[in-house]
């Protein structure tokens, strides 16, 4: 078991099959990924009054998605390579 | 009905909803497993985003965009692969995750470094929460018996795990926690002390996982300490050494 804040999700990880639900949230997540970042650019070439709030917002769950799928795609290439 | 009577009920309209979610989410978690707690999270972070672009209110978007992230970060943390990686490394990703996106979320207030807490105010109190770090993590370590993150290893993973541990796990609990998630709902509910309790129940909520009601307890209980230090003048510096304390702690114990 491990303990810091992602605890519980590990704990489950273990007792699921990975590769369904990996491919289910993960089909979820690369759907939210593309609707924030057209949505994102949409705001950039309007540019209308409280855009650039709607802007801030939506780069708070790019940053981590943006991280996120080079890490999962360079993980699961080193796997295969293994 | 008042106009800010109305902006009130809003706000706390949608602390309660996606509050609701966000726990609920987490029961199911614990009881169906995480894959079905990390759709509901992923559903919950598109619709709340989603809200917190069309709001005009300042103070119900920034939390919503919190909590938004709070439930993207649950999702996150199952796509990536856990079972490719070793325990630490994967721990690191998801943090590192948190990090950047919890980094990002400053900017949505007014002024990012107070939110974030980066400014040395109280110095002694910081230290002070680093010492108690230590038994923090001694208690949690004999509630939990957590397995190793490492298996065997030198100087040298010892290193890594306090690197991953202090640097990522406990920065990005605190300033997700203690930073975005405290302020916001400050806003929202117009109080330190109910800013305080909210906090610590989300964050114990998040590791209803572990099946362990003492661990959970202990959480709260530390996550409202760490909100009260907070509001006293520790900053994330602090917060982040007695949070680190406790992890590394649990961690060397667990070897």
């Amino acid at each position: 078991m491990t303990w810091t804040i992602t605890a519980g999700v590990a704990a489950s990880t273990r007792a699921n099959s990975f590769a369904a639900l990996s491919s289910t949230v993960g089909a979820i997540l690369i759907g939210l990924l593309v609707v924030l970042l057209l949505l994102r650019e949409l705001r950039r070439i309007r540019a209308r009054p409280g855009d650039r709030e709607a802007g801030e917002v939506i780069d708070v769950l790019l940053a981590p998605l943006l991280l996120a799928y080079p890490l999962i795609v360079v993980v699961r290439l080193l796997l295969l390579l293994q | 009905v008042s106009a800010s009577s109305v902006v009130s009920r809003a706000r706390i309209g949608g602390l309660t909803a996606y509050t609701v979610v966000l726990i609920g989410a987490e029961i199911i978690g614990a009881v169906r497993g995480a894959p079905a707690a990390a759709i509901v999270d992923g559903v919950m972070a598109a619709i709340a985003i989603g809200q917190a672009m069309r709001t005009t209110d300042p103070a119900l978007r920034r939390l919503v965009a919190v909590l938004a992230l709070i439930a993207l970060s649950r999702t996150l943390s199952v796509v990536l692969p856990y079972r490719g990686l070793p325990p630490l490394a994967w721990n690191a990703a998801v943090n590192a995750t948190v990090l950047a996106g919890a980094a990002v979320g400053t900017r949505l207030f007014e002024d990012p470094v107070r939110t974030a807490n980066l400014r040395l105010r109280r110095p002694r109190v910081d230290v002070l929460l680093a010492a108690l770090g230590l038994p923090l993590g001694l208690v949690g370590s004999v509630v939990l018996h957590p397995s190793p993150l490492v298996q065997g290893g030198g100087a040298g993973a010892i290193v890594a795990e306090v690197v991953v541990l202090l640097g990522l796990a406990a920065v990005a609990e605190e300033l997700l926690f203690r930073g975005l998630l405290l302020s916001a709902s400050r806003d929202v509910l117009t109080s330190n002390r109910e800013a305080t309790l909210y906090g610590a129940g989300v964050a114990a909520a998040l590791y209803l996982g572990t099946a362990s009601l003492g661990y959970i307890a202990l959480m709260a209980l530390a996550a409202a300490g760490l909100a009260e230090a907070r509001w006293r003048g520790a900053s994330l510096w602090g917060l982040t050494a007695c949070r680190g304390a406790a992890l590394v702690v649990m961690a060397l114990l667990a070897r």
